[in-house]
C-alpha cells in the first residue's frame, strides 16, 4: 500500500559541518489496512519521516509510493488530488484548527472542497461521526478555543476520517493528554481502523500505546531505522539492545550526536561496553538484516 | 517525623463575571509535607492540582474570586524573623487566627480580615485584589528562596532572549548578593554539572531556543535549586518529554532530594510515575482531596481499601497482563463533572462503578467526610464509612 525507499533528508545547520541526519537510508513497507507503528526518543525523526510520506516535505533522495503510484516526483498541483487519499492526525490537533471559526463550518470547508455533497446532507454525515467518535452534537457550534484537550483530539480524528481516507499518519496523538483519556484515545483509534480498514502508521514515543495499537513495530534511533518486528516479538522477544532499553528505561545520559562513520547506538550501546569496544561497531554501519521471518535487525552482533 | 509545610482547608473559587456565579477550583484541601519526603498530588486535566500549587506559591493573580485557608510554612531562620514582623502588621478581628504554629508561620495570615464569603462578589474580588497586594510582600521573602517552582513546559519558562549562563546568574545573584562574582561561572557549571547536563561549558552559551526538551528542563531544575529551597514544587516535570528522558528526569529528582534533604511536592496525572520517587501520594477529583495515604498502600496491596477513583486511575495504565491479551483498555467513564459551587454530594457519583441502589441516594445527596481507615490513610468515600 505505502511503500518509502531509501529515504535521505538531511538538515544542515547554519555553522560549518553541523547537520541533522533526519532520515538517514530509510525504508518502510505497510500493508493495505494494518497499523504499523513507529518508536523513537524525540529528535530522531520520526515526525520527519511522515511528513515525507505524506509529501510535505520533499526528500533529499529517496521515492515514495501510494498504490505504487511514485508521488515523490508530483508537484504541489498534481499532488492534491492524491491528497484526500491520506490524512494527518497532528501533534498539537488544536492548531489545525481555525481559531475564529466555529467547529462546525470549519469541517464544511473541507467536506466542500473534498466531497462531492450538498450542504444538507454535509450536516447529517457530519452529525453522523460526531455520534462515532462519542461527543455532543452541540460541541459543532463552539470555538476551539473552548474545548478541552480531549474534545479537541476527537475533532481531529473526524476531520481526518471525514473524507474517508486510505492511509492516516498519527503524529504522537496521546503525548498532550492525560492517563485515561489516553486510553480513550487508543480504543477510539481502534475502532476506526477495525471498521474501515484504513491504513494507518502510528508515530508514538511509548512503547506500550504502541504495542497494543499496531500489527508491526518500527523503532528509530537517530534517522536510522534498527528493528523492525510484529508487535508480539517486539514485546516479548526484542532483539536490538536499543529496543531492550526502550522497554526498561534506564538513567543513563545519552549524548545524542551523528558520529561519522560506524553504528549509531554504540555510544549508549549495552552489548558494545560488554564485548569490550570491538573495531565492527566503531567502523562498519550495520545492515539490515532478516534474522526470523518477519523480523529484521541492524546490529553486527544478532544472528 | 517534623512537618515541614501543611495547607490546611484551602479553597478557591474563581467568578465568572459571564454567568455570574462562582465556579469552584479547589475545596477544603488539606495535606502536610513531611520534612525530607515527596509528597505525590495525582489527579486528572482540570482537577485543580496546578491551582493548589499556585496559590501555595502565592502566583494567582489572575482575580480568583475566593481564597480561604491555613498555610503552614517554616522559612529559612533569616528570613523567619523577617516574615514575622510582617505578619504582625495584620490586625486581626477574629481572635482564633492564629499566627504560627511552632516555628511554621501562617503565610495566609490576615485572609479572613478581609474575605469573607458572604459578602457580594464585587466587594470579594476588591478586597482579594487588597489582599493579594499585601500577600505578595510576604511572599517575596519565600518565593524562590524558600519554596521553589518547577512549571509545566519548561521553554517557557526561559527568556529566549537571554543565554543559559545568564539566567542563573541573576537567580544566583537576587538571592545570595555577597558572592564573588570571579567565582560565579564556577558555581553555574557546578549547578548544571549535578542535574547531570552534558558539556556544561558549551550549554551555558546557549540560548534556550537551541536546547532540547530535556535540556531545558534540566536547566530549569538546575534554575530552581540555585537558591538552595526547603520545598520544591514539580507541577508536571515530565510531560511533552519522551519515555527516555522522563524516566532520567524522575530518577534526577530523586537523587536531588536524597542529596540534599529537600521536600518536594510532585504534581502529575500519571499515578505510576508518582508512585517511583513519592512516599505518600494524595488523590484529587473536581477540586476535592478524595485519598491521601503512604504509597504502599495506594498502589501495591490488592486488597487494601481504597477510594473507587484511585482505583480507575490505576487501572487505565496498561499492565504487561492487559499488553499481552492485546485486551481494549479500561477507560473512566464518563466525564469530569463542572465545578458548580452548588453540587451536592460526592463528585465522582456518575462514573463510580459502586454507586449503585441504596448507597447511590447516600452519595447524591451528601457530600462524604475524610475518614481514617488505617494509620495515615484517609479516604473520602461511604464504602467505609460506619
Amino acid at each position: 500500500m505505502v511503500r518509502a525507499e531509501g529515504i535521505y533528508k538531511y538538515f544542515y545547520g547554519k555553522k560549518k559541518g553541523y547537520t541533522v541526519k533526519a532520515c538517514d537510508n530509510v525504508t518502510i513497507h505497510i500493508p493495505p489496512g494494518k497499523t504499523l507503528g513507529l518508536v523513537g526518543e524525540s529528535g530522531c525523526g520520526k515526525t520527519t519521516l511522515g511528513r515525507i510520506i505524506l509529501g510535505l516535505i520533499k526528500p533529499d533522495r529517496g521515492e515514495v509510493f501510494f498504490e505504487n503510484t511514485k508521488i515523490t516526483s508530483f508537484r504541489e498541483k498534481e499532488l492534491r488530488p492524491m491528497r484526500k487519499n491520506f490524512q494527518m492526525i497532528f501533534q498539537d490537533s488544536r492548531s489545525a484548527f481555525n481559531p475564529r471559526m466555529r467547529v462546525y463550518d470549519a469541517l464544511k470547508e473541507a467536506a466542500v472542497l473534498h466531497l462531492d455533497m450538498k450542504v444538507r446532507i454535509i450536516k447529517e454525515y457530519i452529525n453522523q461521526l460526531i455520534d462515532r467518535v462519542n461527543l455532543h452534537r452541540g460541541l459543532l457550534y463552539n470555538y476551539i478555543g473552548n474545548l478541552s484537550g480531549g474534545e479537541v483530539k476527537r475533532l481531529d480524528i473526524l476531520r481526518a476520517i471525514m473524507i474517508s481516507p486510505k492511509f492516516i499518519i498519527a503524529d504522537e496523538p496521546l503525548s498532550p493528554l492525560d492517563i485515561s483519556m489516553q486510553s480513550q484515545i487508543v480504543n477510539l483509534l481502534m475502532e476506526i481502523q477495525q471498521k474501515k480498514k484504513i491504513t494507518m502508521m502510528f508515530i508514538s514515543h511509548d512503547l506500550r500505546m504502541v504495542r497494543i495499537i499496531s500489527h508491526r513495530v518500527a523503532v528509530m534511533y537517530l534517522g536510522k531505522i534498527v528493528e523492525v518486528a510484529s508487535k508480539t516479538v517486539i514485546g516479548e522477544n526484542p532483539l536490538h539492545p536499543y529496543t531492550k532499553f526502550l522497554w526498561k528505561p534506564k538513567s543513563t545520559d545519552i549524548v545524542l550526536k551523528f558520529p561519522d562513520k560506524g553504528c549509531v547506538y554504540k555510544r549508549s550501546c549495552e552489548l558494545f561496553q560488554k564485548r569490550g569496544f570491538p573495531s565492527v561497531c566503531l567502523e562498519k554501519e550495520p545492515e539490515m538484516r532478516e534474522v526470523e521471518k518477519g523480523h529484521w535487525v541492524a546490529c553486527h552482533f544478532i544472528k | 517525623m517534623s512537618i515541614l509545610a501543611e495547607l490546611s482547608n484551602l479553597r478557591v473559587y474563581f467568578y465568572d463575571s459571564s454567568d455570574k456565579r462562582f465556579i469552584r477550583a479547589v475545596e477544603n484541601m488539606s495535606f502536610p509535607i513531611e520534612n525530607g519526603k515527596v509528597l505525590g498530588l495525582v489527579g486528572e486535566s482540570g482537577c485543580g492540582k496546578t491551582v493548589t500549587a499556585l496559590s501555595m506559591m502565592g502566583l494567582l493573580v489572575s482575580e480568583p474570586g475566593i481564597i480561604n485557608g491555613k498555610f503552614l510554612f517554616e522559612p529559612k531562620e533569616e528570613d523567619a524573623k523577617y516574615i514575622r514582623s510582617l505578619l504582625q502588621k495584620v490586625k486581626v478581628s477574629d481572635p482564633d487566627e492564629e499566627m504560627s504554629n511552632g516555628d511554621r508561620l501562617n503565610l495566609f495570615y490576615g485572609l479572613k480580615k478581609f474575605i469573607s464569603i458572604e459578602e457580594n462578589p464585587f466587594t470579594i474580588i476588591k478586597n482579594t485584589e487588597r489582599w493579594l497586594r499585601y500577600h505578595d510582600t510576604v511572599m517575596e521573602k519565600i518565593r524562590g528562596k524558600n519554596i521553589s517552582m518547577i512549571f509545566q513546559n519548561p521553554l517557557t519558562s526561559l527568556n529566549p532572549f537571554l543565554t543559559i549562563e545568564s539566567q542563573i546568574r541573576k537567580t544566583l545573584l537576587r538571592y545570595n548578593e555577597s558572592i564573588d562574582k570571579h567565582e560565579i561561572t564556577d558555581m553555574i557549571l557546578e549547578l548544571l554539572r549535578s542535574v547531570r547536563l552534558y558539556n556544561p561549558e558549551a550549554v551555558i552559551k546557549m540560548y534556550p531556543s537551541n536546547l532540547s526538551m530535556g535540556m531545558a528542563q534540566r536547566v530549569i531544575i538546575a534554575i530552581a535549586l540555585a537558591s538552595n529551597p526547603k520545598l520544591l514544587i514539580a507541577d508536571e516535570p515530565t510531560t511533552g518529554l519522551d519515555t527516555t528522558n522522563k524516566y532520567r528526569i524522575i530518577d534526577l529528582l530523586n537523587s536531588i532530594i536524597e542529596n540534599k534533604g529537600l521536600s518536594m511536592l510532585l504534581i502529575s496525572h500519571n499515578i505510576r510515575l508518582v508512585g517511583e520517587i513519592a512516599d505518600r501520594i494524595a488523590v484529587m477529583y473536581a477540586g476535592i482531596l478524595v485519598e491521601l495515604g503512604d504509597k504502599q498502600e495506594i498502589l501495591k496491596i490488592k486488597k487494601s481499601p481504597r477510594h473507587p477513583y484511585t482505583e480507575a486511575l490505576i487501572q487505565a495504565i496498561p499492565t504487561d497482563y492487559d499488553l499481552k491479551k492485546g485486551k481494549k483498555l479500561k477507560v473512566i467513564a464518563g466525564r469530569a463533572p463542572n465545578n458548580k459551587i452548588g453540587i451536592k454530594g460526592c463528585p465522582f457519583v456518575n462514573r463510580c462503578f459502586y454507586a449503585t441502589g441504596e448507597i447511590k441516594k447516600k452519595c447524591t445527596s451528601k457530600m462524604p467526610p475524610l475518614v481514617e481507615v488505617s494509620n495515615g490513610h484517609f479516604i473520602r468515600c461511604y464504602l467505609y464509612f460506619k
